[in-house]
């Protein structure tokens, strides 16, 4: 396990609104973290293609990039999972975006935005951000986008709007992206940017 | 009830940092045909943009950087000494939690192990926290040309252009970062720097009701994005105003990534030719053909 629910708790009541100057202490959660590929399932991704299937494809995708290993899968989808939730992730920091430190935005880890924003938006615009988010990043990375069945799907990713995966339940959905990400073309036909 | 002392005790640890609060810069944004005197110890930017906030990033001074490292270490003794406070509280509560539930004890509050702060889990507010400055669209300098003409009077510095960024007053935002590539250029004391243009190519194509596209590049793969810059040139209109004060056109530089501080969409500026391309994510400097690294 590589994160801890204790280091969340921490930060969540590190970070309340109206402190000034706060600090908080979380388990780094961006250094390159070593994972074994064996260790490490591979999604099921065969499934028989329907039109209610294809009419969901800009909720359930995932991305294939060929000639890359899983330690460059892990690392481009860990990078833009940062980037899409608003983490710190370049500077080397374990910090919550700068100007939600001091929301409770901020305390719950880092998700996008604002709480008054997911108020007035709500979780559904949140995980459409996180979507756009990541198909933005990965597409920038040269990984082609494929469409999933719902199910197949849930077996390997999450949504997340208002609410924040706890981290070590995050690290092994995207230690599995990372195997679906380095498992070959698939026969399905590739979706737009 | 050992629930009280715990969120007392966090909120201590929210409080108590001996950093120095951040220090947002100071600008100064000029209002309609607003007189302007050049003060030689300010820099001042220039930009055309069509309508929405511009986020500029000033990149910290090798001065700052060090204040700011030294306000981090002495919040982190600080963490430390809170950290073995903490631990010897909880020794302390654990015994009593353990007698209580040996006694039958329900819903008793169970106290959590501190987390020991080290240089790499140790959180610190971001160095940019102090540095980011945004030219309202809404506050035009000039309407005379084809664009709204803006001005800011900034501390001298180097500056990034860090994205569309729209900050409401209750403190939520909005907008597209720049995130995953961009330009930066130095705005020297005593004189105006102009940016050129700010256009956004998707936006200003649906407000056309066309295809977007610029020299050659379409959205997508295709590689032209949601914001790009077009550096001044000849014809490039200027306030009669400030037509005889000191300008300079700003001379861009590649810019690696940097975090999505405000939790917002993000993208990359569209590639400026000989300034700035992209090899899949990568950031080059076009003018030495190098990658350029992640700030």
């Amino acid at each position: 396990m590589h994160w801890t629910h204790a280091a969340a708790a921490v930060a969540a009541l590190t970070f309340l609104p109206g402190t000034a100057n706060a600090q908080k202490v979380v388990d780094r959660n961006l250094a390159p973290i070593a994972v074994d590929p064996a260790s490490v399932p591979t999604p099921e991704l065969r499934f028989t293609e329907t039109d209610a299937d294809k009419a969901a494809y800009d909720k359930y995708f995932y991305f294939v990039r060929e000639g890359t290993d899983f330690a460059t899968a892990y690392q481009d989808i860990r990078e833009c999972d940062a980037l899409a939730r608003g983490m710190r992730y370049y500077a080397g920091g374990a910090g919550i975006p700068y100007p939600y430190t001091y929301t409770m935005a901020g305390a719950v880890g880092g998700a996008i935005g604002s709480a008054v924003v997911d108020a007035i938006f709500g979780s559904a615009v949140r995980r459409q951000m996180r979507r756009t988010n990541l198909r933005t990043c990965m597409g920038y990375k040269g990984y082609g986008r494929y469409g999933l069945s719902k199910d197949r799907w849930e077996a390997f990713n999450f949504e997340e709007g208002n609410r924040t995966v706890p981290e070590d339940e995050r690290q092994k959905y995207l230690e599995m992206q990372a195997k679906a990400a380095i498992s070959g073309l698939p026969a399905t036909q590739e979706l737009e940017f | 009830m050992r629930a009280i002392p715990f969120i007392l005790s966090a909120i201590a640890l929210a409080g108590l940092s001996t950093a120095a609060a951040a220090k947002p810069l100071e600008t100064v944004q000029f209002k309609s045909n607003a007189a302007v005197g050049i003060d030689p110890a300010k820099a001042y930017i220039m930009v055309r943009s069509p309508g929405m906030d511009l986020e500029l990033l000033r990149v910290a001074t090798a001065s700052e950087r060090a204040d700011y490292d030294r306000d981090k270490a002495e919040a982190f003794v600080s963490a430390k000494a809170k950290f073995e406070r903490d631990t010897a509280k909880y020794a302390d509560a654990l015994k009593d939690y353990e007698i209580a539930v040996s006694n039958g004890v329900v819903n008793y509050y169970k106290p959590e192990k501190p987390i020991e702060p080290t240089e790499a889990n140790f959180a610190f507010r971001a160095i940019e926290s102090d540095n980011f400055v945004t030219i309202w669209a809404g506050r035009v300098f000039d309407k005379g040309g084809p664009r709204t003409v803006h001005l800011i009077a900034v501390p001298p510095g180097t500056y990034r252009i860090y994205g569309q960024i729209l900050q409401a007053p209750n403190g939520s935002s909005s907008g597209t970062c720049m995130c995953m590539g961009s330009v930066q250029f130095d705005a020297p004391a005593g004189t105006i720097t102009d940016m050129g243009t700010i256009h956004y190519p998707l936006a200003e194509a649906r407000a056309d009701k066309v295809e977007a596209s610029w020299n050659g590049l379409t959205p997508g793969k295709g590689g032209l994005t949601s914001m790009r810059v077009e550096p001044p040139d000849s014809s490039t209109y200027v306030p009669a105003q400030l037509a005889s004060l000191p300008r300079v056109a700003a001379t861009y530089r590649a810019a690696g990534k940097v975090d999505n501080f405000f939790g917002v969409m993000i993208d990359r500026l569209t590639a400026l030719p000989g300034v700035l391309v992209y090899r899949r994510d990568e950031i080059i400097d076009a003018r030495t053909g190098t990658a350029v690294a992640s700030n």
